[in-house]
């Protein structure tokens, strides 16, 4: 991606912590569009941050979802493979620009996290951006 | 901008002008309020949705929503499965099912939407459940100038602590 955004667009680091997400959201500028996945859960500021560049933002607050299958699951059925297929459900076509992670990864441990990668890399285009 | 009370303070009071005074008129009934259909809670329609109105959903709809140039509104009690197609479409209530507004989409705090979203405008209330995608490659990228004061640059902001989470591992 081009970094080529005028010195005053750039994006304070004042709200938030991290540069791996500002080095991000500088390098968005540009006539192309991306495809978005954010597995955080909607939030307005967020939506209202991505209108103003031409983008498809697909939403899916991932552990939420998660929470949700496990509490609907009976314990001998819960194979967290078979969550995360069912839970990331998109085709093989989908292919995402960015995936926007949050702070979701502090919540799984090191198998689970092998095992969400894993699935979600299917979708990545090459160079993706993992923000945390 | 972030809005500070002093300057709303400062600001001079502005007095709504007052009209001339006109000669009486024969007296009329004042106009009719913009129509809009309403579907009761105890409305349950399957198949498809169509009419020349605006439209407030308070029941259940299984099919279609149709109402090109009109505003759809669903309301708290809504349920709706069907894909929505119409000028401005509101949701408070619970779909399942792709939106498609030729002006606006709002979701409002207590919607529950489980589809695609695609308007030149898209609002999402905090507090809105939504499960999706929003397609915003319809406008010209960069149309719209980066905000620079750091209350709009605020998100993305997820980076924050969530609040729904217990701290312990899944």
């Amino acid at each position: 991606m081009t970094l080529s955004a005028p010195r005053e667009t750039q994006v304070s680091s004042e709200v938030h912590k991290s540069l791996g997400l500002n080095a991000l959201l500088n390098s968005v500028r540009g006539p192309r569009s991306y495809s978005i996945l954010d597995l955080g859960p909607a939030l307005e500021a967020n939506v209202q941050f991505w209108s103003q560049f031409s983008c498809w933002l697909h939403i899916h607050d991932f552990y939420r979802s998660y929470r949700e299958w496990k509490a609907a699951v009976v314990p001998e059925e819960k194979s967290k493979e078979t969550a995360f297929s069912a839970l990331l459900p998109f085709s093989d076509e989908t292919v995402f620009d960015i995936i926007l992670a949050w702070d979701i990864l502090n919540y799984f441990d090191l198998r689970e996290l092998e095992a969400l990668v894993q699935r979600l890399s299917r979708w990545c285009r090459r160079g993706p951006s993992f923000s945390r | 901008m972030k809005w500070k009370k002093q300057e709303a303070d400062d600001l001079p009071t502005l007095t709504p002008m007052q009209p001339p005074p006109q000669p009486s008129a024969p007296r009329s009934q004042p106009p009719p309020a913009k129509e809009r259909a309403l579907i009761g809670p105890s409305i349950e329609i399957k198949g498809s949705l169509s009419g020349d109105e605006d439209v407030f959903v308070e029941g259940r709809v299984e099919g279609k929503i149709e109402l090109s140039q009109h505003s759809i509104t669903i309301g708290p009690r809504g349920r709706i499965k069907a894909d929505i197609r119409g000028r401005s479409i509101v949701v408070m209530g619970e779909v399942e099912g792709n939106l498609n507004g030729s002006e606006q989409i709002i979701l409002r705090q207590s919607s529950k939407v489980r589809g695609n979203l695609v308007a030149p405008r898209v609002a999402l209330e905090d507090g809105s459940d939504f499960k999706g995608g929003i397609d915003m490659t319809s406008k010209p990228a960069m149309e719209a100038k980066l905000p620079t004061d750091s209350a709009a640059v605020k998100a993305p902001s997820q980076l924050l602590p969530r609040q729904d989470k217990t701290g312990d591992k899944v």
